[in-house]
């Protein structure tokens, strides 16, 4: 299985060369790992949508591209660089989420349902409230691990190499932060740990 | 994370059980064999319903689509881009097969933003100026979907570029350059929601104190032709007649003749301020044609 990360910084190097077709391509696969960064770490808003998620993650893509000039000479892999930013984002988003609490439908595309049936799906989306609020219990390192790993699909190698660890480190860490989320289920949702 | 590890500590780490997770996680995520998967642990269990929710109605990459033929016969340009796209990126792997009919508005939108970036280079984002194609059906597209947010969202985007060009100019000594941004930065954030704003005059705030102290007189680091503006006063071409998004743009007058790119990049902007207007299809749209695209992809895969 090849993983999302697989050849970014090379292509990066590329991009921030000059090369428009690395450009692109660097756009396009680094785009859908931003995105579910961004809803990993802002989940849906109150109208259940990933709407703020989706937009952090837009600037988050527009602010990559800005700074890809300068990329060449940081010489870290570009997840660290990408993450890095997302990040920031993500923490500005999260001053700014006391306000706007409006949802903007004006015309919206139709589309046909193809999701499960309410039932399905309030029993799915009961999990990941509750997996939403385990994760807001972790560290911080806890957290970007387990956001990393999970919720973006990264190898434990990549997700060390994004964060400056080890993927030994990092192992050991999403297994505290496993045991930890063991141990806050059984706390909050009598959830029996295994 | 230090107490965290303290407390862990405490705990039996044991190597098989460190192993047995790691493998747990790779299943859960795709990438290893699914039998490891351990449905029996409720709390992975909430892990993956979670990993799932990420990409439930997720904007994916452009490929294997067929747009409407009137958007093919209209911009052929999107179609060779996606079709350049379509050989090098590899389908997502976190992505059903059956969701892939609904994911044509977003990466119809998306391909757009690459045909457009692809066409600028993304310095040309931040310094693309005239030779614009006002009745682009690109830029028409935003306008007629989303005006209202297509606005707000070209500004936060304009302003994130200019801000990011602004840190780039002062890195390399162009202070008039670096202060020129920060003032189009401060345009941009009058238009958006106050706090979008405060963080925006923030980072602004924080570029400007990196700059030596005088706006007029530096000679050292590669002026350009054109008289710099002081930090507080846009210089008279960038703000013709105050634009503002709801109006005016027929009072917008055509931008002077320039020497050089940078002063193109400033009346660009200008074109911003007419964004929800029928007139504003003067010179400069480029730049805000890619970024109002770039807005519509995250705004399409909304419910």
């Amino acid at each position: 299985m090849t993983s999302p990360e697989a050849g970014l910084t090379e292509l990066a190097v590329r991009a921030a060369a000059g090369d428009r077709a690395a450009v692109d391509e660097l756009l396009a696969r680094v785009r859908p790992i931003v995105v579910r960064y961004c809803r990993a770490r802002l989940g849906r808003t109150g109208g259940g949508a990933y709407t703020t998620a989706d937009d952090v993650a837009q600037e988050v893509c527009i602010a990559v591209l800005g700074a890809l000039p300068r990329y060449r000479e940081s010489g870290s892999p570009f997840t660290a660089f990408v993450f890095g930013i997302a990040a920031h984002k993500v923490a500005d988003a999260h001053r700014g989420a006391s306000r706007e609490k409006s949802e903007p439908v004006a015309a919206l595309p139709e589309r046909a349902d193809v999701h499960a049936g309410p039932e399905a799906r309030a029993v799915q989306l009961d999990a990941v409230g509750r997996m939403r609020r385990l994760l807001d219990r972790l560290s911080p390192q806890h957290r970007e691990v387990i956001v990393l790993r999970v919720g973006v699909g990264l190898t434990a190698e990549e997700t060390g190499r994004a964060l400056g660890m080890t993927a030994g480190a990092v192992r050991v860490t999403q297994h505290r932060a496993l045991n930890r989320l063991r141990a806050l289920a059984a706390e909050l949702y009598d959830e029996v740990p295994v | 994370m230090r107490g965290d590890d303290t407390r862990a500590d405490r705990e039996r780490v044991t190597l098989d059980a460190v192993e047995r997770d790691d493998r747990a996680l790779d299943a859960l995520a795709g990438l290893g064999d699914p039998a490891d998967a351990r449905t029996d642990d409720p709390t992975l269990r909430l892990l993956a319903a979670w990993h799932a929710d990420l990409s439930a109605d997720g904007p994916v990459p452009a490929y294997d689509v067929e747009e409407p033929a009137t958007v093919r016969a209209a911009a052929p340009d999107i179609a060779r881009t996606r079709r350049r796209t379509a050989g090098s990126v590899e389908p997502d792997r976190t992505r059903p097969g059956k969701r892939r009919g609904r994911r044509r508005g977003s990466r119809l939108a998306l391909a757009t933003g690459v045909a457009v970036l692809a066409t600028t280079g993304f310095a040309g984002v931040a310094m693309a100026a005239g030779g614009a194609t006002p009745g682009s059906p690109l830029f028409s597209l935003t306008k007629v979907i989303y005006p209202d947010r297509a606005s707000v969202r070209e500004h936060q985007a304009a302003a994130a570029h200019d801000l990011a060009s602004a840190r780039k100019a002062a890195a390399e000594g162009r202070d008039d350059d670096a202060r020129r941004y920060l003032d189009d930065a401060d345009r941009h954030s009058r238009e958006m929601p106050s706090s979008d704003a405060d963080a925006v005059r923030r980072d602004a705030d924080d570029v400007r104190r990196s700059l030596g102290p005088s706006p007029s007189t530096d000679a050292a680091g590669g002026n350009n032709n054109i008289a710099p503006p002081s930090s507080g006063q846009p210089s008279p071409s960038t703000e013709p007649g105050s634009p503002s998004p709801s109006g005016g743009a027929s009072e917008q007058p055509p931008p002077s003749p320039s020497p050089s790119g940078e002063s193109a990049t400033t009346n660009g902007d200008d074109g911003n301020g007419s964004q929800d207007g029928n007139g504003g299809q003067g010179k400069g749209h480029k730049k805000h044609e890619s970024l109002s695209l770039g807005a519509l992809t995250a705004l399409l895969p909304v419910r």
